[in-house]
């Protein structure tokens, strides 16, 4: 029988829902600062994005101009949504 | 099921470019929705306030879902399982079928309520991205379709593997869009 748990990709899918399910918490039921919160769950969004890229698109495997690419894409992304938010 | 490593890159090379170039497209969408926000902070709070956080949370989670289906389907793919394969193959088109039917509902609540694009900066940001996010997603599922049709036997999927990742590649694509689309929208205040 396939023991899902040992699924490397079913535990980053735990993960995903997971945190998803996290930020959805915080945002119900967390009375905290506004702008903490936004800088929080942007965060969480780019944690899951990064999540995303490299074990299910695999990207570590791929050639390292489009690794580097992609983990730039998704820092730079993430910071300047965030400067922007906090503006 | 193991996962079974690769020594070359899951896709052509070609493939990763228009990834990356699509994913470029959305990350100015992205500075464009935050910096329209720092503009116009009412219109924002309001009509994020008309968003049914729950049909996007469930959006959120089908795409999740959706993506570890193709990642399954993928690695069945180079394992020449054409059963696991397929049967992957469909769940993510169930999956995405599901996104497109929750949006519509979600569409059409807006419509029911006096929204449209042209209602105010917010709702111009709202339906525009989501919009340009669903045609990907239907992109996306023409591409699956065309693979499950494409898989008769195993000999096929193994021929066909690169094409194969970058279907998948673009599905993941579409997912990770969604997942800041919905904090963005949904819920960062």
């Amino acid at each position: 029988m396939h023991l899902l748990y040992k699924d490397k990709l079913f535990l980053v899918l735990a993960a995903l829902l997971s945190l998803t399910l996290l930020s959805w918490f915080l945002v119900r039921f967390i009375n905290i600062d506004l702008k903490n919160m936004g800088v929080l769950l942007i965060f969480l969004a780019f944690f899951k994005v990064r999540l995303v890229t490299v074990h299910f698109m695999e990207i570590k495997k791929a050639d390292r101009p489009v690794m580097i690419a992609f983990e730039l894409w998704v820092l730079v992304v993430w910071g300047i949504t965030t400067v922007l938010y906090l503006l | 099921m193991n996962t079974q490593s690769i020594n070359r890159s899951p896709a052509e090379f070609g493939m990763w470019l228009f990834i990356f170039a699509d994913m470029c497209i959305f990350a100015m969408y992205f500075g464009v929705l935050t910096w329209d926000r720092f503009l116009f902070p009412d219109q924002f709070v309001q009509g994020q306030a008309t968003l049914n956080n729950y049909l996007g949370a469930l959006n959120t989670i089908v795409l999740l879902v959706s993506s570890f289906f193709v990642a399954t389907a993928i690695q069945a793919a180079r394992e020449r399982n054409l059963g696991v394969y397929q049967r992957c193959i469909k769940l993510t088109i169930i999956c995405g079928c599901i996104f497109l039917v929750v949006k519509i509902v979600e569409y059409t609540e807006k419509f029911q309520a006096g929204f449209h694009i042209a209602t105010n900066e917010f709702y111009r940001n709202y339906f525009g991205f989501t919009a340009f996010h669903m045609l990907h997603v239907i992109v996306g599922l023409s591409l699956l379709t065309y693979l499950l049709f494409n898989s008769k036997k195993a000999e096929h999927i193994g021929t066909s593997i690169q094409n194969i990742e970058g279907v998948g590649l673009y599905w993941h694509m579409v997912d990770l869009l969604w997942i800041v689309l919905f904090s963005l929208f949904y819920l960062v205040a």
